[in-house]
């Protein structure tokens, strides 16, 4: 199957700087997390997908068409991109419906989806107002309805969440996921990494314009073979049950961090969450929480980022 | 689901979308304040010269037929992606299914657009003191001109880094001292078809008595060329150039 977004040893320079080196990546249907520190190529990655850029080498594709060069490829995406600007004498409903029109929409077709889509990220009762009016998440929001409201198959939401409040940034998690969901080919960069693990488990890790990972968050983890996990067991009895664990091939470690919770370090998550329930049963233990605070992206983001390999 | 495929995109879109685009980015010059601050210039210029100044119509006409057009034009026209690039709104435009080099026509056109409107009725004023002929020919000068002087420094805004000293250049020795020479020199000026179109001959200077009107079919066909190429010129420019918007 063809994927949706296709680099294929694209390279980027401006001017000294190599924002993008001999990038490599094939993205599909869903919810992909585009996740680097600043100035490491993401916003660089999603200008030459949405058509703004063009590849010093390689060469970039929309549904298998240049963005660049076939802008009637545009039809097909959806671009809400980083910067807090727009055309602050519009109206937010006025902003959407202008921009739809520009997909080959009658006015009618415009205002009726430029509706929709303001509904869709919760700004229906807000249309009315002046961007010049409105608050950093509102803005935000808008922005997001005039990337979705004639229906891309395929979405680029460059740092959607920023300047959105608590509720607003749960609402907007639960429509990224939704277009996900919907079959829809959604690569969203964020810096806020709960936010992104959130909406997907299957991420691209950039790092200095280079592609350092790319698949599903747990798999890659358990690709990082040379750092093992750390697992939180809760119990009654932590003591007998490390010392129950110790004499297991993958656990390399055990430590009591707290009262009535366990540190266990193993080389093999799996193997731990099957063994680990089995051995606090033969001491007739009821385990209350089992967590591991390396399974997490923050964790793996971490290890990517501060890897040089 | 959407389709995971491209939508076919409908015959005549970029005509249309560039239709609608001109209008939109129209609306939004009219609200400039630039655009209104010319507007009283303009119009404190016409009443001072008409009633303190008593100016003649044909000195009337030649301001807002061969004087105005190219200094508004000048200021409108200059500056057309640079406000966008500035205020980082290109992005929206560019990420839509529309070819670039309409985008751009579209914005160039809405920028003539203060140009014309600021000028033509007070020359049709001025010309209808001197019979509706006259009056035509204002109308046709000071639109054609003023479109293609627009047209014209758009393309210098694409160029060069600095168009506005350019075309302050341009308007003081090519146009203003070229202009009034006699001849096919004088014919490889704007304001010698638009003086022809308007029928605004010079009534000083060393050459104004050897002065000829150009055909009206040749400056009519020049000021539409000029204008039509230099949008398509600049139009290729902007479709092969990569806008980096930085925050």
């Amino acid at each position: 199957m063809q994927p949706m977004l296709e680099a294929r040893g694209v390279s980027k320079m401006f001017g000294q700087v190599r924002a993008l080196n001999d990038v490599d990546l094939k993205v599909g249907p869903g919810v992909t997390g585009l996740l680097g520190p600043n100035g490491s190529g993401k916003s660089t990655l999603m200008k030459l997908f949405a058509g703004q850029l063009l590849p010093d080498e390689g060469e970039v594709s929309l549904l298998g068409a240049d963005p660049f060069r076939q802008p009637a490829a545009l039809r097909a995406l959806g671009l809400c991109p980083e910067q807090d600007k727009f055309y602050e004498e519009l109206t937010g409903h006025t902003f959407v419906e202008a921009l739809t029109r520009l997909h080959g929409f009658s006015r009618g077709e415009a205002q009726k989806k430029a509706r929709a889509a303001m509904d869709r990220v919760g700004m229906g009762e807000h249309g009315r107002k002046r961007l010049s009016e409105m608050s950093r998440g509102m803005r935000q929001r808008t922005k997001i309805a005039q990337a979705i409201a004639h229906d891309p198959p395929v979405v680029l939401l460059d740092e959607p969440l920023t300047g959105a409040d608590p509720v607003a940034r749960a609402d907007l998690i639960d429509l990224v996921r939704g277009l996900g969901d919907e079959g829809r080919c959604v690569l969203v960069s964020s810096h806020v990494l709960h936010e992104v693990e959130a909406m997907t488990h299957r991420v691209v890790f950039i790092r200095f314009g280079r592609v350092r990972a790319h698949g599903d968050i747990f798999r890659l983890r358990a690709l990082l073979t040379d750092r093992p996990y750390r697992i939180h067991v809760e119990v009654p009895a932590p003591r007998a049950l490390a010392a129950h664990l110790i004499a297991l091939d993958h656990v390399v470690a055990t430590a009591v961090i707290a009262d009535g919770t366990l540190e266990v370090t193993t080389l093999d998550l799996e193997a731990a969450a099957r063994d680990i329930p089995a051995a606090a049963g033969q001491l007739a233990q009821v385990v209350s929480a089992f967590t591991s605070p390396d399974a997490d992206l923050e964790s793996l983001y971490r290890y990517l980022i501060s890897s040089h390999a | 689901m959407p389709d995971a495929r491209i939508p076919a995109v409908p015959a005549g879109h970029d005509l249309r979308a560039a239709a609608f685009w001109w209008g939109f980015q129209l609306r939004r010059m009219m609200r400039r304040r630039g655009v209104k601050l010319a507007a009283v210039a303009v119009v404190g210029i016409f009443l001072l010269l008409k009633t303190v100044g008593r100016s003649r119509p044909a000195e009337l006409g030649a301001l807002f037929v061969l004087g105005l057009p190219p200094l508004l034009a000048l200021f409108f026209g200059s500056g057309v992606m640079r406000e966008e690039i500035e205020d980082q709104t290109l992005t929206y435009p560019f990420s839509r299914p529309v070819g670039r080099v309409w985008l751009y026509g579209a914005r160039v056109l809405a920028s003539a657009a203060p140009v014309v409107i600021l000028t033509v009725p007070f020359a049709v004023m001025a010309g209808l003191g001197l019979g509706p002929r006259t009056a035509t020919g204002y109308v046709l000068g000071a639109t054609l001109g003023g479109v293609a002087y627009t047209c014209l420094f758009a393309l210098t805004g694409q160029l060069i880094k600095w168009p506005a000293w350019f075309g302050l250049a341009f308007l003081l020795f090519w146009e203003g001292v070229l202009g009034r020479v006699p001849g096919f020199l004088g014919r490889l000026t704007l304001s010698t078809h638009v003086r022809g179109l308007a029928n605004l001959p010079p009534t000083e200077g060393q050459f104004a008595a050897a002065w000829t009107a150009p055909p009206f079919v040749v400056s009519l066909v020049v000021l539409i060329g000029v204008a039509l190429a230099t949008l398509w010129l600049a139009g290729v420019r902007v479709r092969r150039k990569e806008f980096v918007l930085t925050r």
